[in-house]
Order: structure tokens, then sequence, then C-alpha cells
């Protein structure tokens, strides 16, 4: 949802409970009633308002119709990079996306998540290993990485920009040794993120 | 007072890492600079344990509206009767939903850490898992799909008095049709972690 880092509850409908929980009036509680309470006092104290603030900054936003065409991006570009790493012979589990992730195994490549994650951050990709469906490997190799384009849909990246991506992926990947390789392709990776800048205003 | 000088260039150097790199870490995004600007400033100074119109400390008239704000967007947003906004992470919020319904050794089920569930979905190491009874239901080893007739197996078997959705690492859409009459079979409530799906 782009906003700050924070969680949500929501409910379609609101109900009485069905724990039989009362009030002191002896009519049975809502759960709206309920789930607050259990927020506050129940597992939190004081709200963060500077950071409830933000989330009503990110929700106005939402509301926006350039959000939803950004929301489309995001499935658009999730598909672009689908149908490249397809081009390029990668397993996507499940076969492909309906959303703005792909979960990829890495088996047919030799290469473990750790080993993905930790050689591709050197050329400034970040992408975090995960396990897969029936992993043979534990959770701190796992033989699956997991990709998604939120962020970069943000900075303004199209589908015509995702076999990029993947080609500069797929060029560490297939000589996950070789170190100049990774050099130049975060050389070419700054290079083009310098089109898309992030903040105009930042001021050190 | 002097400037903390450490901590402001670690700032511009992470500033700098995000400006310069492919982020394709899927839980992760760029807010906007006024969502950043709405966090940085003298909303972080008040104290307001409590929710508009029912805060424990005076001086709260202003964050009572903009919390206000952020609910009645969310409403809209959602088209939901009811938002709380304060949860300070997803964790917090599945957290507050399970104490609202269950008690301790209650039985929950969820997907599965290792096919793409999230910690807070019954884990052994997090409090899902050792505060309730969890079981978990998984994708099918042939196409990678959530295991629906897992999901109904596992429900009738084990009567959990709550059915978890939702992943951190599934690339598909769900069927909340099927869910939801899994649990109505059984009377167990659902709790949709849609953390992942949400902004789209």
């Amino acid at each position: 949802m782009r906003g700050p880092r924070g969680g949500i509850i929501l409910m379609k409908n609101d109900f009485e409970n069905k724990e039989g929980i009362k009030d002191n009036k002896g009519n049975l509680k809502m759960m709206s009633d309920i789930i607050n309470l259990s927020v506050f006092p129940g597992i939190q104290g004081g709200p963060l308002e500077h950071v409830i603030a933000a989330k009503a900054v990110s929700f106005f936003e939402i509301l926006q119709p350039e959000f939803t065409a950004y929301a489309n991006q995001i499935i658009a570009n999730a598909k672009a990079m689908e149908k490249a790493f397809n081009n390029k012979n990668y397993n996507i589990v499940s076969g492909g996306t309906d959303n703005h992730l792909l979960l990829i195994d890495l088996r047919n490549k030799n290469v473990s998540g750790k080993k993905a994650e930790n050689t591709l951050v050197k050329a400034d990709i970040t992408i975090n290993k995960n396990m897969v469906p029936f992993d043979d490997k534990s959770p701190f190799i796992t033989s699956g990485m997991r990709v998604g384009v939120p962020a970069l849909t943000t900075r303004g990246l199209k589908e015509s920009d995702m076999s990029q991506i993947v080609e500069w992926i797929d060029i560490i990947l297939s000589d996950i040794e070789n170190q100049s390789k990774i050099e130049q392709v975060k050389i070419e990776v700054n290079e083009f993120m310098k089109s898309f800048p992030l903040y105009k205003n930042w001021i050190q | 007072m002097k400037v903390d000088k450490e901590i402001f260039d670690l700032i511009h150097e992470e500033y700098q890492r995000q400006q310069n790199g492919l982020e394709l870490i899927a839980s992760e995004n760029f807010t906007s600079e006024q969502v950043m600007k709405a966090m940085g400033n003298v909303m972080t100074n008040k104290y307001a344990e409590g929710y508009p119109g029912k805060r424990y400390y005076g001086g709260c008239e202003i964050v009572d509206k903009s919390e206000q704000l952020a609910i009645n967007r969310l409403k809209e947003i959602f088209n939901v009767e009811y938002a709380n906004v304060q949860p300070h992470s997803g964790a917090q919020a599945n957290a507050a939903v399970m104490l609202s319904i269950l008690k301790p050794y209650d039985k929950i089920l969820g997907l599965d850490l290792s096919m793409g569930g999230h910690l807070t979905h019954g884990s052994p190491v997090n409090f899902s898992g050792k505060l309730y009874e969890a079981h978990f239901y998984g994708v099918k080893q042939e196409d990678g799909l959530i295991d629906y007739d897992m999901m109904e197996q596992q429900a009738k078997t084990q009567k959990p008095k709550l059915i978890v959705c939702g992943a951190s690492a599934y690339s598909r859409d769900w069927d909340y049709q099927r869910i939801r009459a899994i649990a109505d079979s059984i009377g167990a409530y659902v709790l949709c972690d849609m953390a992942h799906p949400a902004g789209l």
C-alpha cells in the first residue's frame, strides 16, 4: 500500500461476538470493541500518532486515480518479468504470477537462494532468498528466491525494462563466481537507476 | 545539542543505496515524500493511549482528527465497516485478532511457513505457534497452488477455531469463497493476512 511500515486491521461487517463476552450492561460486545481492546490495552500502549498520520497520507494517495494506474502497472511489470524469467528457463513456482511477486526455484540453475541473494547484492540488486515448497535445503540456505516489482514500479520502470533486469540477474547467476561480470553489472545497474531519481528534494 | 553526524551519515548512505540499486524485495517499496514528512514531525511527541474521543491523556483533539481521518479513508478504500490503524506492524495486527477470538491452546490452521506462509500464522518460533495449537495446510507438489482439499481435510479433522489465509511468498490469487465455505462448515473464524497484495 506504499505507506509507512505498520499494521492495520479491517473487518467487512461488525458483529456481536460469538464467545459470549458481555459489557457492563449485560449486552454482547461487538467484535470491533473486542479487537480495539486487544490492540490497546491488550498488546500495545500508546499509538504512534506520527506513523498514523503517515498512514493517513498514504490512504489519501490510494484514493487518487494515479494509484490505480500504479497498481495496474505493478501487475503488468510482474507479468513481463514472469515472461522474461520463462524465456531464460527459470522455474517459477505455481507457473507464474497473479500479483506483484514471483517465487523462483533455482535448483535447475545449481545455485542456492543464499548464494543468489549474497551475490546479486554485490551488483546492487536486492532480492531475498526464500524456501520453495518441498524444499530440501534449510531456511538459512533455501532453494529459491523471491522477487517483487512494487518498488521498481514506484521508481517508474515499465514492462520493457523487466527483460533487462532479468538479463542482469541471469548474467550473474549463470556465472556466479565471476567477479568482473558482477562488477560490470553493478556499473550498469547504477548508471541505469540514475534515470529514475528517488526523491527530488532529498537534502543530506 | 550537537548534531548526530554518525546517524545522519548512515541515513544518507542508505538513501544512496536505495537510489543506486535495483530493489526487488517483494515486501519493500518507496513511500512518497509527503508520507515521510508526515512521519518525522511533532506528531511523534504526543502520547495518546486510547482511541479518538476516548483518550487517557489531554491535548489529543488534533491527533484525534488525524487518526479518525486515517480510519475513515481506510474504510472508504476497502468498503468496510471497521478499521483500526494503531497496530505497530502486521505481526501486531495478527496478534490482536488472535487475542480477540482465541484462548491459549485453541487450534489455528495456517499456511505452512516452508510453503510460503508467514511466521505469525502458527510457526513454533512465534507467539502464534507458542500460545496456540497450530496446524497447517500447504501447496500441491504438482502445481504449487494452495491445496484447498488439504485445508478442508485439516479443518474437518482438527476443527480449528481460526483459519488464517494469506502468505509472504505466494504469487497467486486466493479462492476466498472456498475458504469462507470451509470455515463456515466448522464454525471457524477467517483471518486474511493481506499485507502483500493489499495495495493491488
